[in-house]
């Protein structure tokens, strides 16, 4: 830094007595000079106004690259010190991403000191992980552009993802990812806070994966990796992972209530402790809904907190993280698109049956992780992690009517389909990795090494019955009492290295060892009419096998401002555990993904970044919704083949836009294995496979800004924000495709002092839509022939609807 | 950056040993009611109309075993030989009969045969060069030979084909009117050729069997011995089912104390009278079923199963994905 | 905004392809016109006059097995129909619907279906037509040179011991049938033969002539003379001819035989029905 000059502490605050910390991104230019000031950790706003009032004056030495100096944007910290009981004011000591050798005398207002190399430490990133071209990192700016229903539609921000809600509050969302239909979670990777979300044989779908815990507010980053690029990457990074990061940019106190239409409500209290980093906070909250049509009621309640210790730059920082939460809903199931077109049943109501009356879910998760990080003197650095996790999930739901026949009870059937799922899994794990000083063997050739592992274990206790709706939840058959513990171990090592200031390779390989041990109570069931006095029901195995492959990524900079990326990787996800034979080498599905884009961002850092790429994604065996039972069945090999064009930018200090656009032509290689019931399942090569949507479409928008002079006490400020998301037709199985999904949701603010007001609306157009579509056989009819082909089942989509907000931050 | 190499080599090492070939052992077990027989009783297992039945043989042929890997259906293997053998002679523990080796690592279909014994059948040996011989030369699938056995148990043969001797003690008559006479012990040898191909076999919905690299796996191919008794042609599951046998005592037109094959085609099923409305007769393999020996032959070809429950569809179509 | 929407919609849309459709194929049934007599056991020629069968629903599946192993089937017809099983001509009943794709076994039932949710099996609308029977036959077996007019008329149904919830009728292995049903299917007949249906009842056993024995009938027919007995004793006796009607063991004085449950008869029919010879069923029919 050639020239720094304090921030002013605000004279209207100075009786409040408070020592906020107000941390800034700022671009600074290849002239030294300053760029666009963005408040990334709020301190209120005459703190905030007086930060960038003092930055904006400040100089710098540009970042380079080799000899070139470049636009760069940096994060600055600056933290003010509330004044002495004395009259005279205390100005802050302003700091710049990592400790200043000594705080700049706070009566000098300008002070030469020497030049700090923002470029090399401070908020650097400990490691790449913004490896293939369809790598996303969304700020926090931009996920609040738009309004949430959920915090985890913050998700739809990502190029190519889409994520809606078809079974309530209490069941995890459906995800989409370029070309996947992620159903709860199977192909997708997600981590909060460093904590991995996904359940390893989870009763109602492989990976399952809940983000109701999430608070928006709290959501301060977001990485999207498209494709399995980083030897990081573990289980379920199949069409990639999403890594969310929590944080809380404005400090203090906040309390806010929100009323909307069907009667919902939200209450959300967070506090931010001024003086402490941007990561540490705690927030809670409550929500509850009538919902928009029959057995849509549901209520959530979590709690977040997270807190680092430790100076920014010090060589080891701890973040400790837990998380807490609970939700009950009630279903209304799928309704049969020919019953609802016949006026049998609403578009957004359920059955009049016990059975489908009956239908709800119940989710708790605790979770709780310590992450130390160590930064070495030398630019060598390492993490460590230990986590552990509980879920509790109870589910039942009835895809099918009346067709089911009970397998234990003699001639007992045609109780209602009424399926209960439950689950249970205790979960350890840790994680290491560290990552060495940068060698510099050559003058052209410069990087760094990593090893790391991941571990965890999972024990897992899963049922799966039917009920009884009519006589109180009577169990009238058994179909699932497992008890699962399963391992996965990966261990991985990658090279980031520079060649020339034009050429960077990362070359990794991970391999994962998996072994699994399962009870399965039901296993060699005897049917009723077999004698059954020769040997005890049960059947218990085990199971080991070994994922491996490389991680590669190669990116070409001809230009400051543009970037060639290629890339290759091979991942796994781990099978389904009750699917195992004794012995077997557990077969998990191969995943090969390959990508080739470029990204231009041209003008000043942060103006405009343009994505485009193409991609390809192999799986060794894929598999697909199996509503009848209520389980994923394999299909066999499959691959995805599209692009990706995503744009964002900010193009003045109080607009920002992103638009993407991916589309994916997703097809079955080859035959799903024969059954009995599909000796020759009908395949034609390059069949297009069911429930995912060619074409998805994302745009942000949003405006923000002052609309009275800043620095005031109760500055006014305003925001406008819009988001869309379409998902084309997707096709469904035995023919036909869904209907399309336009989604857009408005949000208005205002802000005025501590005060603010918003209102948002939710599905603006009003579109009705289904939110999940089936097809299959079902019978909900007991006065006709059971229809046995396959029926467009759907489950709706919420209709518009409105949340006003009031909070207060102090 | 030695620790790297170090690295890189265990993970090439892992790697390498993925995609490998392993083996398959192919063992066919008598189920339990053939070793040890049904029991009269009001059990789901039992006989409900109070007789007793046990084997002393009970021959089938089996085999040709065939495979073809779920992710690549070209990649097929097979056992072709196909063996007589006397399940009532077989260990609890199987008797493996099959071995593929070379096969690639992953989940693999399975199909088999029971197949006539006339052409190429091996025999094992559990079988005695007779009954080998006789299996051979009536090209049989199966040999059943035991007996059924009730205290006051009678055989009741339509009148109109009944040719009782002058000595039969005859003990009142059924729902028909015919007559029964006593018949306490009735010996059943019953040849019969049943040739089916099972498959795909799976089993609690996964299909086929899965190869690991390096090892060998076992399968069992599971012959229900107990489809004879059985009051219709269930598939899928088979809670529910009825096992009764009065009906094959009245097969004995000559009250002689034995059942034999001629007696059985001699006789159409609506002439029997207790194979009535608690019989269903629309699921038969074998349509149209004329005589008893075509029922016989019907029941048998549904006995095929798979580690122990699993499910074989019964003359299915060929591995063909075309 | 929506003419984009509906634009990104039609422009994803037009490459989606997952191997299979809807379909619906016309369904007709027909029966077989008796040429002559039928050829009935023990030598009994049969005249019909009436063969009406209750049918449907229909299920045509993937798997070479029906049944059970067919929850999820391709096609279905889930009505049902009155066959006039001697009507050579076909008769357009209705559409098969379902999805594209092999069919290799079928499954069907008569007018009486098994339900998971009830006891009783349900009467569909051809049954009723029925008098709640499946089958319904009259007709003439000539025994040696009598006439014996007959009616027979029996649901046919899964009964309390046997399955539920599945058609009575399946297809067997011994059958051939296997069919790629695309969208361009003309139609399916299925055409019924009612002649094996009476060939197996013992028509000739109703015209036995005895007389009271200990172990006979408790009706006997000496020729054309009924005999009401108890035991050995003739009780009662009347002259069937001089009343115009036959004399039938075990029932006496009647003008016709009408075949009663649990007998002979109506088992046999029952037999032929679900395990005697099977429909037709021919593909590419168009009406």
């Amino acid at each position: 830094m050639l020239e720094q000059v304090d921030a002013v502490y605000p004279t209207e605050a100075r009786d409040r007595g408070r020592s906020p910390v107000v941390e800034l991104n700022v671009t600074v230019l290849a002239d030294g000079s300053i760029g666009e000031v963005a408040v990334h950790t709020s301190g209120g706003p005459p703190f905030d106004a007086a930060a960038i009032d003092a930055v904006r004056a400040w100089r710098f030495e540009p970042a380079r690259r080799g000899e070139e100096a470049i636009d760069s944007r940096i994060r600055v910290r600056v933290q003010f010190t509330a004044p002495a009981p004395a009259p005279e004011p205390e100005p802050p000591a302003p700091d710049v991403d990592e400790p200043s050798p000594a705080p700049p005398d706070a009566a000098t207002p300008t002070a030469e000191e020497a030049p700090i190399d923002v470029t090399v430490r401070g908020e650097r990133s400990l490691r790449t992980e913004d490896r293939g071209a369809s790598s996303f990192t969304i700020d926090r700016d931009l996920l609040e552009a738009a309004p949430r229903q959920e915090a985890a539609e913050v998700l739809r921000s990502a190029p190519g993802v889409y994520i809606g809600r078809g079974e309530g509050l209490a069941v995890a969302h459906h995800y989409m990812l370029r070309g996947f239909d992620a159903e709860h979670g199977q192909d997708i990777e997600m981590r909060v806070g460093g904590l991995p979300v996904n359940l390893p044989s989870h009763v109602h779908g492989q990976g399952y994966a809940d983000l109701g815990f999430l608070i928006a507010e709290t959501v301060d980053e977001l990485r999207v990796h498209e494709g399995v690029y980083d030897p990081r990457q573990g289980d379920f990074a199949v069409a990639g992972t999403f890594d969310l990061r929590l944080g809380a940019r404005d400090r203090g106190f906040r309390i806010a209530s929100s009323y909307g239409r069907f009667n919902t409500f939200r209450q959300l209290v967070m506090w931010a402790p001024d003086e402490q980093p941007g990561e540490t906070f705690a927030a809670a909250q409550y929500s509850r809904t009538d919902g928009f049509g029959e057995r849509r009621q549901g209520q959530s309640a979590s709690g977040v907190a997270q807190a680092m210790f430790g100076e920014t730059g010090a060589a080891w920082r701890h973040r400790i993280i837990t998380v807490m939460h609970g939700a009950r809903a009630e279903l209304a199931g799928v309704v049969r698109a020919d019953d609802v077109e016949a006026g049998v049943v609403d578009y957004y109501g359920a059955y009049p049956y016990p059975t489908a009356r009956a239908q709800d879910a119940l989710a708790g998760r605790v979770m709780a992780g310590y992450f130390p990080e160590y930064r070495g003197a030398r630019g060598d650095n390492a993490q460590l992690g230990v986590w552990l996790g509980f879920d509790d999930f109870r589910l039942q739901e009835n895809f099918t009517g009346f067709t089911q026949i009970s397998q234990t009870l003699e001639g007992v059937s045609g109780r209602g389909d009424l399926i209960e799922q439950q689950n249970r899994t205790f979960s350890i794990g840790a994680e290491s990795r560290y990552r060495t000083r940068p060698y510099r063997p050559a003058w052209w050739a410069e990087g760094t090494v990593e090893l790391g592992f991941t571990g965890r274990f999972d024990a897992i206790s899963q049922t799966q019955s039917l009920l009884d709706a009519t006589v109180r939840g009577q169990t009238w058959d058994r179909r699932i009492d497992a008890t699962i513990h399963g391992a996965d171990l990966g261990l991985y090592g990658d090279l980031d290295w520079r060649f020339t200031r034009y050429l960077r390779l990362r070359l990794g390989m991970r391999a994962d060892v998996l072994f699994y041990d399962i009870d399965d109570r039901l296993g060699n069931f005897v049917p009723l009419s077999r004698p059954d006095d020769t040997f005890l029901q049960g059947f218990r195995r085990d199971a080991y096998g070994v994922a491996a492959g490389p991680r590669t990524s190669a990116e070409v900079t001809p230009l400051p401002w543009l970037s060639l990326r290629v890339a290759y990787g091979e991942g796994y996800r781990s099978p389904q555990a009750r699917t195992l034979d004794d012995g077997e080498r557990a077969p998990y599905t191969k995943v090969r993904s390959g990508d080739l884009g470029l990204r231009l961002s041209p003008g000043r850092a942060g103006l405009v970044t343009v994505t485009a790429a193409g991609f390809y994604t192999h799986l060794s065996d894929d598999v697909v919704f199996e509503p009848r039972e209520g389980r994923l069945e394999r299909v066999g090999a499959t691959r995805r083949l599209g692009g990706v064009l995503a744009a964002e930018a900010r193009p003045l200090s109080w607009l920002i836009g992103q638009l993407s656009l991916t589309y994916v032509d997703a097809a079955l290689l080859e035959p799903p294995p024969a059954t009995a019931e599909e000796p020759q399942p009908p395949f034609t090569p390059g069949q297009n496979l069911p429930y995912v949507p060619p074409v998805v479409v994302r745009a942000d928008l949003g405006v923000a800004g002052p609309l009275a002079r800043q620095g005031r006490p109760w500055a006014l400020s305003g925001r406008l924000g819009a988001g869309f998301s379409y998902l084309s037709p997707r096709p469904l199985p035995y023919g036909g495709a869904s209907d399309h999904v336009p989604l857009l949701d408005v949000s208005a603010g205002l802000k005025f002092g501590p005060l603010d007001l918003g209102a948002s609306v939710f599905n603006a157009l009003n579109h009705r839509y289904a939110a999940i579509e089936y097809n299959f056989a079902s019978d909900w009819d007991l006065a006709s022939p059971r229809p046995r082909t396959p029926a467009r089942h759907i489950a709706a989509g919420a209709p518009l609807s409105f949340l006003i907000t009031l909070g207060v931050s102090l | 950056m030695r620790h790297l190499t170090l690295l890189a080599l265990a993970l090439a090492a892992c790697g390498g040993s993925l995609g490998g070939e392993g083996s398959l052992e192919v063992l066919i077990e008598a189920e339990d009611v053939i070793v040890a027989g049904l029991d009269p009783g009001d059990g789901p297992a039992d006989i409900r109309d109070g007789w007793q039945l046990r084997f002393d043989a009970y021959l089938v042929t089996v085999g040709a075993i065939d495979l073809h890997q779920s992710d690549d259906p070209a990649l097929a293997a097979a056992a072709a030989d196909v063996y007589v053998i006397d399940l009532t002679q077989v260990p609890s523990s199987g008797a493996t009969l099959w071995q593929l080796d070379a096969l690639a690592e992953g989940r693999w279909e399975l199909h088999y045969e029971t197949a006539g014994a006339g052409d190429g059948a091996l025999r094992h040996d559990s079988v005695d060069a007779d009954d080998f011989a006789r299996m051979q030369d009536e090209d049989w699938t199966y040999l059943l030979r035991g007996a059924l056995r009730k205290d006051d148990g009678a055989s009741c043969p339509p009148a109109s084909l009944a040719s009782p001797p002058a000595t039969a003690a005859q003990v009142g008559e059924n729902a028909a009117g015919d007559p029964c006479y006593e018949n306490p012990v009735i010996t059943l040898e019953l040849g019969a050729a049943a040739e089916t191909r099972y498959g795909p076999c799976e089993v609690d919905g996964v299909p086929g069997v899965s190869v690991t690299a390096g090892a060998t796996q076992t399968v069992a191919i599971t012959i229900h011995g107990d489809h004879l008794l059985f009051n219709g042609f269930p598939e899928g599951g088979e809670g529910g089912t009825l096992r009764l046998a009065q009906w094959l005592a009245d097969c004995d037109l000559d009250v002689d104390g034995a059942v034999t094959l001629a007696e059985l085609a001699a006789i159409a099923p609506s002439e029997l009278v207790e194979l009535d409305e608690r019989f269903q007769l629309g699921g038969s393999p074998i349509t149209p079923l004329t005589t008893m020996e075509d029922y016989v032959r019907a029941q048998l070809k549904t006995q095929g199963h798979f580690q122990g429950e699993g499910e074989c569809p019964a003359d299915g179509v060929g591995h063909d994905h075309g | 905004m929506s003419r984009w929407i509906a634009l990104l919609g039609a422009l994803a849309c037009a490459c989606v392809d997952t191997g299979g459709g809807a379909v619906a194929v016309p369904l007709y049934v027909a029966g077989t016109a008796q040429a002559g007599p039928i050829d009935g056991k023990d030598g009994v020629t049969i005249e019909l006059a009436r063969a009406e069968l209750a049918f449907g629903p229909l299920y045509l599946c993937a798997g070479a097995q029906a049944g059970e192993l067919c929850e999820t089937a391709r096609l279905e017809w889930l009505e049902s129909a009155v066959v006039d099983a001697l009507d050579d001509a076909p008769r357009e009943v209705g559409a098969l619907t379902g999805v594209t794709g092999w069919v290799r076994s079928w499954m069907f039932d008569l007018g009486v279906t098994s339900l998971l949710t009830r006891d009783e099996p349900l009467a569909l609308a051809a049954a009723d037509a029925l008098d709640g029977a499946s089958v319904a036959l009259e007709g003439v077996a000539h025994v040696g040179d009598v006439a014996l007019p007959f009616r027979a008329a029996a649901p046919i149904q899964q009964e309390e011991q046997t399955e539920r919830g599945v058609p009575v009728l399946r297809k067997s292995a011994s059958e051939e049938f296997e069919h790629e049903v695309t969208v361009a299917e003309a139609g399916l007949l299925v055409r019924f033969d009612p002649a094996p249906w009476v060939a197996q009842i013992d028509f000739a056993s109703y015209l036995v002539e005895e007389t009271c024995s200990i172990d006979g009938p408790t009706i006997a027919c000496a020729g054309a003379v009924e005999q009401r007995c108890a035991g050995a004793d003739v009780e009662a006796t009347r002259d069937c001819a001089a009343l115009d009607a036959l004399c039938l063991r075990g029932i006496g004085c009647a003008s016709e035989l009408e075949l009663e449950a649990g007998g002979q008869g109506l088992k046999a029919i029952r037999d032929q029905v679900v395990a005697g010879p099977r429909p037709t069923f021919t593909w590419g029919y168009e009406g």
